[in-house]
């Protein structure tokens, strides 16, 4: 196979991981859809955690910032803050895969919560704790929390559409 | 170990972690939460998102009609009789009459706005890491909207604009702690400033907060705005009274509020695009005059 038919199925393939990451999103961000308790799962992160573990730590980071960035924009954050905190985070849960973790259902439920949780933590010291507000441990309790378990409960969906464009779009030896 | 930090790879990932640091600098010094791109990426997308909204909105409609079918018998059932309710009360009107004059002054303030410009939007956007319930909206600068313009409903006030771009803007609720409203409580005329509560934003509520010691305000009473601060106009309902506790120092009273509109689900708004709290002031002291 010429280098440019690889070059081109690589680029088919990130582009369907950019769009993903779009689509995850806006899906994300759409008024009533996948409410819970008044709870919405986050489904940028597991796409992402999901693309470092399957194409590596690095990929899976600058993926990870790209959908940070959207993720900023969609949640009123500033500019790069769940970017750089998802980057590093997709870095160190591609890595942690390749070296410890099997490629069962569990172990992706498990890898996506931890991720988020880092996540949500950071997140709720620098935009609740550190305010100074009173009663945030409540949105802690029951919003986080129940966020972070309905996104760790959705990641194996997220998974496996990510697999399959992983195992679809791929250069053949 | 020397190797890893001298893969390319990872020094790629030193410069746009860097960089994205210098954006957050950047963007923390000048007051703004998104670059020039991400409005570009937001822009191109709103319209994606409209439609995902009109369809969640569609397919919501659809399953509370044909799924929770039951429900809505029994809905049915029961505003056959608040009907018959409605027709005795009706007998009573002459009765009310009398009390709807004490109420003429408030709904004057109202009917004296006419020159308010408003922008009628859509929620397209909630994201579940948004801070106490806020929400993006499908207009923007291009519509005449601008930071800080009220965010309403017929109901009663929502918000007020915290970003703009070219076709959204984000709206900050008033269960955020950081949004401050002055207002009144209709029937006892006890000023109060309105206050979201990470407390109570759970339940959709918020606080009005320096109510006197000896006030009388009591569940049920209605809370409206009263225009200073410059930011809300004058005369918007807010909610109403659900309790009144003292506060934690015991030298003033705190009232818990139920919005008029439901924040959490609220899925379409009114910008006013053109209040200006000098214009009203002066007025107002046109009229003092």
């Amino acid at each position: 196979m010429d280098l440019r038919k690889i070059q081109l199925i690589t680029a088919t393939k990130w582009l369907c991981y950019v769009l993903l990451v779009f689509f995850a999103s806006i899906l994300q961000g759409t008024p009533g859809l996948f409410v819970l308790f008044s709870v919405k799962p986050v489904l940028i992160l597991p796409v992402c955690v999901a693309v470092s573990a399957l194409e590596g730590e690095y990929e899976g980071a600058f993926l990870g910032a790209f959908g940070g960035l959207l993720w900023d924009l969609s949640a009123g954050r500033i500019a790069g803050f769940f970017a750089i905190l998802t980057a590093i985070t997709c870095y160190y849960t591609g890595y942690l895969f390749k070296m410890y973790f099997r490629e069962t259902r569990a172990n992706i439920m498990l890898l996506n919560a931890g991720a988020i949780t880092v996540i949500f933590m950071a997140d709720f010291l620098f935009s609740y704790l550190l305010q100074d507000i009173p009663g945030v441990v409540n949105i802690l309790i029951f919003q986080i929390f129940p966020t972070i378990l309905y996104t760790a409960l959705v990641s194996p969906i997220l998974f496996r559409v990510v697999r399959k464009i992983h195992r679809k779009i791929k250069v053949k030896e | 170990m020397k190797k890893f930090f001298q893969t390319t790879k990872f020094k790629i990932l030193v410069v746009i972690l860097v960089a994205f640091a210098g954006v957050m600098t950047y963007l923390g010094a000048s007051g703004k939460l998104s670059t020039v791109l991400q409005e570009v990426v937001m822009a191109i997308t709103v319209p994606v998102r409209k439609v995902t909204s009109l369809f969640t909105g569609g397919l919501e409609e659809f399953v509370n009609k044909y799924v929770f079918i039951d429900d809505i018998i029994a809905e049915n059932e029961a505003l056959q009789e608040e009907n018959e309710e409605l027709r005795a009360q009706l007998l009573e009107l002459d009765e009310y009459r009398a009390k709807i004059e004490m109420y003429e002054e408030e709904l004057q303030i109202q009917e004296e706005n006419p020159t308010f410009e408003t922008v009628s939007a859509s929620v397209i956007d909630r994201d579940p890491a948004a801070k106490y319930y806020s929400f993006t909206i499908d207009k923007g600068e291009r519509n005449g909207i601008q930071v800080a313009d009220v965010v309403i409903t017929p109901s009663g006030v929502v918000g007020r604009v915290a970003e703009v771009g070219p076709n959204y803007a984000k709206v900050v609720t008033i269960l955020d702690p950081s949004v401050y409203i002055s207002c009144i409580v209709s029937r006892t005329r006890d000023n109060g400033m309105l206050q979201g509560s990470a407390e109570y934003s759970l339940d959709g509520f918020c606080t009005l907060t320096l109510l006197p010691r000896e006030t009388i305000a009591t569940q049920g009473d209605d809370v409206i705005t009263t225009g200073n601060g410059g930011v809300f106009p004058k005369g918007l309902s807010v909610g109403v009274v659900q309790e009144v506790i003292p506060d934690s120092s015991g030298k003033s009273m705190v009232a818990v509020i139920e919005p008029s509109v439901d924040i959490q689900s609220v899925r379409t708004v009114v910008v006013i695009t053109n209040y200006k709290a000098y214009e009203e002031a002066d007025n107002n002291s046109v009229e003092t005059d």
